[in-house]
């Protein structure tokens, strides 16, 4: 069987993958607090390595920082933060962040936090932005910006010349955001209330050309298992009104791109309906190709390919392009990104 | 609503600018673009790059660029960004603390003279000061409260970066 993102036009989603419940897995789903379906499906896509999975779940990943490069150098960072008690070990896969292998207090209180020299993130949610890959003088559009850690990452990728786009739907998360922006010292960024899927033909109104553009889609967000126990409870129905969401932004992002231009795309949910599936949507349907993402390990191991065997459903070989973080193998929340470039106008 | 400021509103802040170093507001207004967003009566001072402004202008955002101060029914006040800004372009008015004198400051409290490493020699009682970290970084604004070099509260504080843990949401 093979899935095929027809009929999108309004984008219609497949139903939830459904594996079948066995005993061990209503026990355990019992015992653990899971929500049945959704323990099935993980047991499922994680099948070799279930036990592995599930124990990086259940445990806390560490905390990350990421300096910010506007306001201070990585190592003097290091050194001062380290000065306090605080140890640090670099990132393998970003020469701009770290891991915190001991804090001796809330790393969110330090006069280094508070002057903006660095932004409390987990790791795999550097990966979006290191592959879109900002750089000076290009115009940026963030789709979903709250709460501005990745934005103003963008902003020191791209040294302070060009325009950052910012959008962010909930007003109750503006305040917050801007708060964020300034005290990172990020002074080349827009920030909108407004919906960003329907902010195409009001940019193109403008005459705005976007050049690259950040998806970091709101979902049902169960890669965050490790930091909150309530996604345990997460049934499945909730993957198909995320994924309708997820396709009406990335149909907007497609159509605000320039030919040529790159679109990273990111959730931190584990289901393959709000990340594989849409991958096959926007390969068929809107006119974008995946590439590489440019990242293929975190913390001494590889990054997982995205699937394309779901159970009896097989996806095209291309979505193997798109990465995933997993807690048990790369000491992160999960997490999934692709890439793509806008072919046709 | 997105404006230019006024001659009136640049005069001011100049005044204001003046009092830590003259030559602050020619040299801000050499590496910024300046504008106001907000209504009367309560007024944001963005500074931003000339094609980030010219950008918003255009596309009207909730905001944009870098919060410099406000503008509260006419008078001009100086924000944390503003406060963070100017400091890297002058090194008169300032007084550094150590680290025991910036948690303390952080906390919104004032902070005693044994805290204090370097003080500008130029303020007086009742003059306004830049306070540093250490390492020369802004953390906020207080007003000189009596002789620097007195062991008891020598600077009272009126901003500082505390307020993004305290208020910052």
């Amino acid at each position: 069987m093979s899935y095929d993102p027809s009929n999108t036009d309004p984008p219609v989603i497949p139903d939830v993958i459904r594996f079948p419940l066995t005993p061990g897995i209503r026990k355990y789903a019992w015992d653990h607090g899971y929500s049945e379906q959704l323990l099935a499906r993980h047991l499922n896509l994680f099948k070799s390595e279930y036990r592995e999975y599930l124990k990086g779940m259940e445990s806390r990943v560490p905390t990350y920082i990421r300096a910010n490069t506007l306001r201070c150098r990585p190592a003097e960072l290091r050194k001062r933060l380290e000065s306090k008690g605080f140890v640090l070990e670099p990132l393998d896969f970003c020469n701009h962040a770290f891991r915190l292998d001991k804090t001796p207090f809330t790393p969110g209180s330090t006069p280094e936090y508070l002057l903006g020299q660095y932004f409390v993130q987990d790791a795999a949610s550097l990966a979006p932005v290191l592959s879109l890959n900002p750089r000076p003088g290009e115009t940026v559009v963030d789709m979903c910006c709250a709460p501005g850690g990745k934005t103003s990452h963008v902003a020191q990728l791209m040294q302070r010349h060009g325009t950052i786009l910012a959008f962010e739907l909930e007003e109750k998360r503006m305040r917050s955001t801007a708060s964020n922006l300034a005290r990172c010292g990020v002074d080349n960024a827009l920030l909108f209330n407004r919906d960003a899927a329907l902010a195409a033909p009001w940019l193109a109104e403008n005459d705005v050309t976007v050049d690259k553009i950040l998806l970091d889609a709101p979902c049902s967000g169960e890669g965050v298992l490790p930091n909150d126990k309530a996604r345990r409870k997460g049934e499945v129905e909730e993957f198909v009104a995320c994924a309708t969401g997820q396709r009406r932004l990335l149909a907007a992002a497609a159509s605000m791109l320039r030919k040529g231009g790159e679109l990273v795309y990111s959730t931190c949910a584990i289901a393959p309906e709000e990340n594989e599936f849409n991958v096959v949507y926007a390969c068929e349907k809107l006119g974008l190709e995946i590439v590489e993402t440019g990242i293929d390990s975190a913390n001494g191991a590889p990054l997982t390919k995205g699937f394309t065997e779901i159970g009896a459903l097989k996806l095209p070989g291309y979505v193997s392009m798109a990465r995933r973080f997993l807690p048990h193998r790369n000491r992160t929340l999960g997490f999934f990104f692709a890439k793509f470039r806008k072919v046709v106008e | 609503m997105i404006a230019e400021l006024t001659g009136e509103e640049l005069s001011k802040m100049k005044a204001f600018l003046e009092r830590f170093d003259r030559k602050l507001f020619d040299e801000l207004l050499g590496k910024y673009s300046l504008a106001t967003i907000g209504e009367e009566g309560e007024k944001t001072i963005i500074v931003s790059g000339r094609e980030t402004a010219e950008l918003a202008k255009r596309l009207s955002p909730e905001t944009f660029g870098l919060p410099f101060g406000e503008f509260r029914f006419g008078d001009f006040y100086l924000g944390l960004e503003g406060l963070y800004l100017i400091g890297g372009m002058s090194d008169r008015k300032k007084v550094i603390l150590d680290e025991k004198g910036v948690q303390f400051f952080l906390y919104g409290r004032d902070v005693k003279g044994k805290h204090i490493n370097i003080y500008d020699e130029d303020l007086k009682t009742g003059d306004l000061t830049l306070v540093t970290t250490p390492y020369g970084e802004v953390i906020g604004l207080a007003t000189v409260a009596g002789k620097l070099e007195k062991l008891g509260t020598v600077i009272h504080k009126l901003l500082d970066r505390g307020w993004y843990l305290r208020e910052g949401g």
